[in-house]
């Protein structure tokens, strides 16, 4: 809930070079990422909007909070570490990803896997663009 | 079906642990506070053992073989069809058409619609409507261009009938309306909707799915064309449902699937359709689900369904009493508890449904939450989406306490 109400990130950007809105059809959740990056490879700025509960929230924030100033391909291992551990509970083996261990308590409840992703789902086509 | 104006709640008239004894699933499940009805109700014993014994006993294909067994299944399936005829009131078995549920029975009608109707025919709606009773016209729209017009609503999120000859016209074909809201609770006022789609000589199709769990029907009194209810939110199994229709309108649809069962005569390049409702049920229909349909529908024709009712409007008068105590809850749909059926969606501030539907979850309470598949009224109702608890026979105010409880618990948690 601490992460949830930080809302680290939260906003726009003013020159972001991609943008990606994803929807959770289940629920109607939305989330909107905005990101730039320089030409090393370097994610520089990260916001979001979300209109969401709390696990979708809190995602959204842990990227705003973890993201910025990493290598893309660094970004790109989170998501399968954030599915690993809510699809099989195993923690983050990455130290840079440890943070996602917050939504352990969430392995098990599959219908809020979703929540959690979608922020991350987001963010990975958002790369996609810059990958492009 | 119960006239509620005439009800008044009484605590003591009904036992719904006695009831609730017939219900194995909260023998697996003693903790269980079930409080989404509105998405599928349980299952008595009656009901499963009706599809146990079916299967064990008598499962073959329907009208086709000569040997007992298939005579058995087609004779159970006849008798499943006749006892859905008693359950609406209709005079004639042949007009009770399986489906697959509420969504296949509208899917249906709209399908045979759409060969009939031409561009600039419109079809009336409502802007309370499930998906179930929207998409299949959006589709059918898009396939003939046909007009769709929508039924406001007053701001309690009942239909608003002040409208109602501005939107029915001379090119009017239908109304398709929902009998009882699956967000609001809301029951919508028939009279003058009957009235005016019958001086334009337009049918009318109520989307029963919400209402089908409170008893028997007089479909004939009702006035209606068409009726569609699934089996899964009146105590019988999933996958089954129907849609009754006038017998004179369903003999003039024509059938939009084909496939076994549905024909009379074949040739390479033609078909000539069976008679009702045979026309209408193309391939091997869903036969122990329509038994265990049967069974649902007989067994709630043996309660005292007024008890019945006095009990869920005590319920619903109780869980009423407890949000409007608790701040910060708005409550979706008619105030009155003679306007509403034993549903209740709620908006807690600064919480989202899924959220608080998590707590109740980790106290054994079944709510849904979200748009409950109504997102064009969502977004009249300015919200993404709603808590719901939705009651049924077995639920007694233990559950109702617990649910007011956790809201208050999830008060403190989220907010």
């Amino acid at each position: 809930m601490a992460l949830a109400r930080d809302a680290t990130g939260s906003g726009q950007l003013q020159h972001p070079r991609a943008r990606v809105q994803l929807d959770n059809p289940l629920c109607g959740d939305r989330v909107i990422i905005e990101v730039t990056w320089d030409d090393s490879g370097t994610l520089t700025e990260l916001a979001h909007e979300v209109q969401g509960c709390a696990l979708c929230r809190a995602t959204a924030s842990l990227i705003g909070r973890d993201t910025p100033g990493k290598q893309l391909t660094e970004i790109a291992i989170a998501q399968t570490e954030l599915e690993r551990l809510l699809k099989e509970g195993e923690e983050p083996t990455h130290h840079q990803w440890r943070g996602l261990s917050v939504f352990k308590p969430v392995h098990g409840h599959k219908s809020r896997y979703e929540c959690v992703l979608l922020p991350f789902k987001a963010l990975t086509q958002a790369l996609g663009v810059c990958r492009t | 079906m119960i006239d509620m104006q005439m009800t008044k709640p009484d605590a003591t008239a009904f036992d719904p642990a006695e009831v609730k004894k017939q219900f194995p699933i909260f023998s697996s499940h003693p903790q269980l506070r079930y409080l989404d009805n509105a998405a599928t109700t349980q299952c008595p014993t009656a009901v499963i053992q009706a599809v146990d014994q079916h299967e064990c006993q008598s499962r073959a294909n329907i009208s086709r073989g000569i040997y007992p067994l298939a005579e058995a299944a087609t004779e159970a399936y006849n008798q499943a069809r006749n006892r859905l005829a008693q359950y609406l009131g209709a005079q004639d078995d042949s007009e009770i058409i399986f489906t697959s549920g509420t969504t296949g029975a509208i899917n249906l009608l709209a399908n045979a619609y759409a060969v009939d109707l031409k561009e600039g025919d419109e079809i009336l709606l409502s802007l309370a409507e499930h998906h179930s009773n929207l998409l299949p016209w959006q589709i059918l729209s898009r396939r003939t261009g046909v007009k769709l017009r929508l039924l406001p609503l007053t701001a309690d999120g009942r239909i608003d009938m002040r409208s109602l000859h501005r939107l029915v016209t001379e090119r009017c074909r239908l109304v398709a309306v929902t009998h009882a809201s699956n967000v609001t609770g809301a029951v919508t006022e028939l009279g003058p909707l009957i009235d005016a789609a019958h001086s334009v000589d337009a049918a009318v199709m109520l989307d029963g799915a919400q209402m089908a769990q409170h008893g028997p029907l007089d479909i004939n009194a009702l006035g209606v064309d068409f009726y569609a209810l699934s089996g899964h939110k009146m105590f019988g199994p999933t996958g089954i449902g129907l849609l009754w229709g006038r017998r004179d309108l369903l003999e003039k649809l024509t059938p939009p699937f084909g496939g076994g069962g549905m024909v009379h005569r074949v040739t390479i390049d033609s078909f000539e359709p069976a008679e009702l409702p045979a026309r209408l049920e193309p391939g091997t229909p869903a036969i122990a689900q329509a038994v265990g349909l049967a069974a649902a529908a007989a067994w709630l024709m043996e309660l005292d369904l007024k008890a019945v009712e006095s009990h869920l409007k005590h319920l619903t008068g109780h869980l009423l009493d407890g949000l409007n105590s608790i701040p910060g809850i708005k409550l979706i749909g008619p105030g009155d508890l003679y306007q509403r059926l034993s549903l209740i969606s709620l908006d807690l501030a600064k919480v989202h449904p899924h959220d608080l539907s998590q707590i109740f979850a980790d106290r054994g309470i079944a709510v849904r939450g979200g748009h409950h598949c109504a997102e064009p009224l969502m977004r009249f109702f300015g919200l993404m989406g709603t808590t719901r608890a939705s009651l049924a026979l077995y639920n007694d105010e233990t559950d109702i306490d617990a649910l007011l409880l956790a809201i208050e618990e999830a008060q403190r948690i989220l907010i």
